[in-house]
């Protein structure tokens, strides 16, 4: 079928770095659709730029909101790009090799968020030149100790984890050296996942860890057992079960905007189920977590849960988050005859998404928002357009690099088979 | 109750005497190096290591009762409170170390818990800006530099050379004039003596023109705070939340002394009716 | 981070934490390495992938 710009000569041609077998759009387009993630990219430098050069005034967290907007990004991106070690431990560990053409996508998808958290983070404190004394210097009482360790440390193990799909591209492969050493790597891919799924169990939970030990802020803190607060069990059951999610629902977007199918149904399937199934044991745990956090220890700590929802934090968000965004698509996606309709699947997987961005941001927002002196006041807090423009980081990096890798790498193994 | 072998610095304020003058802030600034920003109208990023809250008994004219309350930095112990008898404070030789609600979670160590003082110490310049110690102190007692302190043309000489002025992107607090307990450990050390009750004392104690504050070793029967606290009108704020703090509050008022914890029944219609046995209010 | 460092005490979570932090670090930088000596092994003795794709 000839389109209108067939008869258009050609300028460049890069097809033959393009994965065997599959088809790309011209190098014109792509680099007009690169404009978008540039500009987003544009967008969050002027913002980095002012917040290093000015300092932090630049945002609107103040000495209430001692966490704003780019903390809710961190965790949320890290929560939903678990599906990388969650994956990998699937497919290389547990043996789930049906797993196989979704994985590299996965990683692909896990090293964008947690290099995009990095970066980010190194903004958000307040004096990024010593951000390596939390390394030197560390505490290792401290839940964020931990996780500075354990994410940098998992950043390195998702960058070897990558590096295969990089050399496997059809004419780096060519070189002896990279294609060698290319497959020597997926041999041993194995070890490289065990490592990510130690270092990810660690880093998920002290991500939660981090507001349950908060034990004098009665929003966050809700018991646990010896020095693991249940946010550090509740986080990591999130983040596994939403994680797949994640990375299936960047495929099926992925897939409507190039038009080509990237993997069978199948596969997206057997990762909603895992999703499905993860997500109601999180819930029946959640559910009962917060039960007993308003009924016997909030009230020790002498608060009602009216007062741990005011507006415009109200009941609507934990109705929201743990009704419309979680029990709802839990039971959506265990059910086969969901997963099997694309569409549905994909909005059952939306909502789980948006589920657990919702639990993020209320353990850090709704937390500092709520008084805990019976004198003090009820803050709210929106962010400033600088701190949008830090946040928008990992979307445009994400799409620069996703856009990259989808054109010239071979993330998905079954894309030539289902296309022609 | 008291380890023996330690020190213990604590602060009793004494509400009924307090008149909100807020010479104890100006005082603590002035000692301890605390920048003015260029705009003060917004007093959300303002430092203020020592504020002074106005809180009211919530009743309309002419039954109001307004009381002022000076909030420095509790130096909390963490741990399980003790009973009122103990001055609610507990820290047995064999409890396990103290868990300061903001210490623990300090990613860098630039803050720490001084087991022969019981102070907390913040070092601003270990500290590498996160801001997750502000966001676990529930007195909201930590205050992060959000700007450069604009330090007027001249003024940087007239600042107190024995202690640091920060840099914005750094967290402080207060540190109940640690520097002057370092003077007075000199002076000891040159004299051959022990540090007096009135060798060391903070800034705000001797500013305070109604004497409201009073300053010393909770746990030495030698010192004026050790039989203040054992008052039957003393308190500590949030008490329930067991930060076991070393602050103690004074007042002869039930009002004043309710509106330092929070309490399920003030919020709770149902249970204060029920509390009241029933009747309408 | 290290034993010289001024905060450093060898009690159990400095322990912990750090032996699982080298531990790991250890194998990852470990296996990195020996797949890049067995890759300039297999060079050395012809033995060179073909690319499947």
């Amino acid at each position: 079928m000839r389109r209108w710009f067939d008869d258009l000569p050609k300028y460049a041609d890069d097809s033959s770095w393009w994965p065997k077998g599959t088809k790309r759009c011209r190098p014109e387009f792509f680099l007009f659709w690169l404009g978008v993630p540039l500009t987003l990219l544009a967008y969050f430098t002027v913002g980095a730029v002012l917040c290093l050069a000015l300092g932090l005034n630049q945002t609107n967290m103040n000495d209430y909101f001692a966490f704003g907007v780019w903390i809710v990004v961190d965790l949320a991106v890290i929560g939903l790009g678990a599906g990388a070690f969650f994956t990998s431990f699937l497919n290389y560990i547990v043996g789930k090799t049906e797993l196989k053409p979704i994985v590299n996508a996965a990683v692909l998808i896990g090293f964008i968020c947690y290099v995009g958290a990095i970066l980010m983070l190194g903004i958000d404190i307040g004096q990024p030149i010593r951000g390596w004394f939390g390394f030197w210097h560390a505490n290792v009482h401290s839940m964020l100790t931990e996780v500075m360790f354990c994410i940098t440390t998992y950043a390195i193990v998702l960058t070897i984890e990558l590096l295969p799909s990089v050399l496997d591209n059809r004419r780096i492969s060519r070189v002896p050296e990279f294609g060698t050493f290319s497959h020597n790597l997926h041999t041993i891919m194995i070890v490289f996942a065990a490592a990510g799924t130690f270092l990810s169990f660690f880093h998920q939970g002290s991500l939660g860890g981090m507001f349950g030990v908060l034990y004098a802020r009665p929003f966050a803190d809700r018991g646990g057992l010896g020095i693991w607060p249940w946010t550090f069990f509740l986080f990591i059951m999130s983040a596994i079960a939403v994680g797949p999610s994640f990375t299936t629902m960047v495929v099926m977007i992925t897939e409507k905007i190039t038009g080509r199918k990237l993997t069978k149904h199948n596969v997206k399937m057997l990762m909603g189920k895992i999703s499905g199934w993860l997500l109601v044991v999180y819930m029946v745990f959640k559910s009962a977590d917060t039960m007993w956090w308003a009924y016997i220890k909030l009230p020790a700590a002498g608060l009602t849960m009216d007062q741990m929802y005011q507006a415009p934090y109200g009941y609507w968000l934990l109705w929201v988050e743990l009704g419309l965004c979680g029990w709802l698509p839990a039971l959506m996606l265990v059910q086969e005859k969901v997963r099997a309709s694309y569409g549905w699947m994909f909005v059952a997987m939306l909502l789980a998404c948006i589920g657990i961005t919702l639990n993020r941001f209320v353990f850090t927002i709704q937390s500092l928002a709520l008084p805990v002196l019976p004198f003090e006041k009820f803050y709210a807090y929106l962010p400033s357009w600088q701190e949008w423009g830090i946040a928008s980081l990992v979307l445009g990096f994400g799409l620069l690099v996703f856009m990259l890798a989808y054109r010239y790498l071979p993330i998905f193994p079954q894309e030539p088979e289902l296309n022609d | 109750m008291w380890r023996k072998d330690v020190m213990r610095f604590g602060m009793v304020i004494d509400l009924d005497k307090c008149t909100g003058c807020g010479a104890c802030s100006v005082a603590c600034m002035s000692e301890n190096n605390i920048g003015v920003l260029h705009n003060e109208t917004d007093k959300i990023r303002s430092i203020t290591w020592l504020r002074v809250y106005q809180i009211d008994n919530g009743k309309a004219f002419p039954d109001t009762e307004v009381a002022f309350i000076p909030r420095p930095c509790m130096h909390c112990q963490g741990g399980k409170s003790g009973t009122p008898g103990q001055a609610f404070f507990q820290e047995a030789p064999m409890d396990e170390a103290a868990h300061p609600p903001c210490v623990s979670v300090c990613p860098a160590t630039a803050t720490d818990y001084d087991e022969k003082t019981g102070i907390v110490s913040q070092i601003p310049t270990r500290c590498i800006g996160c801001r997750y110690c502000v966001a676990a102190c529930p007195y909201h007692a930590r205050y992060f530099n959000w700007y450069d302190v604009p330090w007027p043309k001249g003024t940087p000489r007239a600042l107190s050379p024995f202690v640091s002025p920060r840099m914005r992107g750094v967290v402080e607090k207060c540190t109940f004039c640690y520097q002057r307990y370092q003077s007075a450990r000199n002076k000891a050390l040159v004299d051959g003596s022990e540090v007096g009750e009135m060798d060391y004392q903070t800034a705000c104690t001797e500013a305070c023109p109604s004497g409201a504050i009073t300053f010393g070793q909770l746990q030495n029967p030698k010192h004026k705070v050790h039989k203040l606290i054992s008052s039957e009108h003393t308190f500590r704020l949030l008490e329930k939340l067991q930060t076991n703090p070393k602050v103690y509050y004074m007042s002869k008022r039930e009002w004043v002394r309710k509106m330092a914890d929070n309490y399920v029944t003030r919020h709770n219609k149902f249970a204060q009716a029920a509390a009241q046995g029933g009747h309408q209010q | 981070m290290f034993p010289f460092a001024y905060e450093w005490v060898w009690d159990i979570g400095h322990i912990v934490f750090f032996g699982l932090f080298y531990g790991v670090l250890s194998v990852i930088g470990g296996t990195l390495t020996l797949t890049i000596l067995k890759t300039m092994l297999d060079l050395w003795a012809g033995h060179i992938h073909e690319p499947e794709h």
